[in-house]
């Protein structure tokens, strides 16, 4: 076991989340960027909500059906930190209890090419500013 | 301002805005008639509406420094929240302050004599660069805008800066970059027969059964006065005022052009994201992806910095991506005049 890996990691507060049918959508708050997930990927994502290692993260993996030392959960583990999505906690892991909704499936977060506009024109219209 | 047995004591008038009702008192003439020009485009009465949201309006010599914008940034405005509610800030030294409690909304307002030399510039090296002209009527739009948006997420509803057109059986929202072709593609699909709920501003919520409601906020449209050139109907744009100074666009009650054209509201069926062809009569069409939807709807609202807000907006707009089909629609200049133009799309939304 890695150092790395027994840090405990928690979902940052400038992400939001919204859970849709298959999966959930992101929001990051800090960037304007955003994300899909499909649900093995927000099953994971809500282990993150009160703070869980990496080493938790891959085990839970494995027992809902992931396979050991899986690349493609690691490979989204790398996008959550990575893009900041997820955050070193001081504070010890709180791991939910938490019960995949579908079968397992090979877990994939998508980012929106583009983040949406940090600067807007007015309270109303979402488009970017022209220059004067 | 409509006046109203129900105006609580102090307040000048009282102006529906979909789901807000504003009791608003203004301090001069001019700021109500200013205050009274910005509402209009956002007037629609609808048959419940909530409770007062009390807008103060007063003058003042006082500039407000440019905050930091940690809620909602805006090109002229920076929005911050407080232990009370919000403060916002803009770049001619207007400012407001939402006392969240008690729904009221105080906006204070520099004059233009007053707003001519800011506060905030008040250190030699600003001083000494150019200055863009203030223009405390913007102020007072961005202001207006801001109590209304947050009013009506308050109450449940998402705006969008879209338009919306709609038949019997189907209803697409209409998405656009600034100045991207909107209005023209309304009008034009009003011309084929449609209806609409409006040309660029709208609501939009989930029913209880989670099933998208959009609703329009003005039959009012803005229109090019080339327009008029595909669209006869439309009459004379050119002898009509331009809308301010700064656009060359003629402002048109669209149900004094086609009656019965404005609905009140519907479940959105498509959305149709609208992109200018450089070849000027080509239209050429193509599906979107649920990933494109979703960006194409959350590119058409405000989003502010705030988890409550954020959460809730995108829970209305993801899930009603997901019953939404879209299409990418390349338009040139002059397919207009081609009355065949919009042919494809027309079957293509059915």
């Amino acid at each position: 076991m890695s150092q790395k890996d027994a840090e405990v990691l928690v979902l940052r507060p400038a992400i939001v989340a919204t859970v849709i049918e298959d999966g959930a959508v992101l929001l990051n708050l800090d960037t304007n960027d955003f994300y899909e997930v499909n649900s093995s990927g927000w099953t994971i994502l809500q282990l993150f909500e009160g703070g869980v290692t990496l080493d938790e993260v891959k085990e839970r993996c494995r027992q809902w059906g992931a396979a050991a030392d899986d690349a493609a959960v690691a490979t989204f583990i790398d996008v959550l930190v990575k893009d900041v999505l997820v955050a070193r906690s001081e504070w010890p892991a709180a791991t939910a209890d938490i019960t995949p909704q579908a079968v397992w499936s090979t877990p994939t977060i998508q980012k929106a090419p583009e983040a949406l506009q940090r600067i807007v024109r007015s309270p109303f219209d979402p488009t970017l500013p022209l220059a004067e | 301002m409509e006046g109203s047995r129900d105006i609580p004591d102090g307040v000048d008038g009282v102006v529906h805005c979909g789901p807000v009702t504003l009791a608003v008192s203004a301090a001069t003439a001019a700021l109500r008639q200013r205050t009274q020009a910005v509402l209009e485009t956002f007037g629609a009465r609808w048959n419940a509406p909530g409770p007062f949201i009390h807008v103060r309006l007063h003058g003042t010599t006082d500039a407000a420094v440019l905050g930091e914008g940690r809620y909602l940034r805006c090109a002229n405005t920076m929005v911050d929240k407080t232990a009370s509610g919000l403060i916002a800030t803009c770049r001619s030294g207007a400012f407001a302050v939402y006392d969240a409690a008690h729904r009221a909304w105080d906006l204070h307002i520099r004059t233009l004599s007053s707003a001519a030399s800011p506060g905030r510039l008040d250190t030699p090296a600003a001083a000494a660069r150019p200055q863009p002209p203030v223009w405390t009527g913007d102020s007072v739009e961005d202001l207006l805008e801001l109590v209304l948006t947050t009013g009506w997420r308050e109450a449940g509803w998402i705006p969008l800066h879209a338009g919306a057109v709609l038949t019997a059986r189907r209803c697409a929202l209409l998405t656009a970059p600034a100045k991207g072709g909107k209005t023209t593609l309304t009008v034009a699909l009003l011309h084929r027969g449609w209806r609409t709920l409006g040309d660029d501003k709208a609501l939009i919520t989930l029913r209880a059964d989670g099933s998208p409601e959009v609703r329009g906020l003005t039959s009012r449209f803005n229109i090019a006065p080339r327009t008029g050139t595909w669209f006869p109907e439309l009459g004379d744009l050119a002898s009509r005022p331009p809308i301010s100074p700064w656009s060359d666009k003629r402002r048109v009650c669209i149900t004094d052009v086609w009656q019965n054209c404005f609905a009140d509201t519907a479940t959105p069926t498509h959305i149709v994201l609208i992109q200018r062809s450089e070849e000027r009569r080509a239209t050429r069409i193509e599906g979107l992806k649920t990933t494109d939807v979703l960006s194409a709807l959350l590119r058409q609202t405000v989003i502010p910095a705030d988890a409550i807000a954020a959460r809730t907006i995108l829970d209305v707009l993801a899930r009603t991506a997901r019953s939404l089909r879209g299409v990418r629609f390349e338009i040139g200049d002059d397919a207009y005049s081609h009355p065949e133009a919009l042919d494809a799309l027309d079957e293509r939304l059915e």
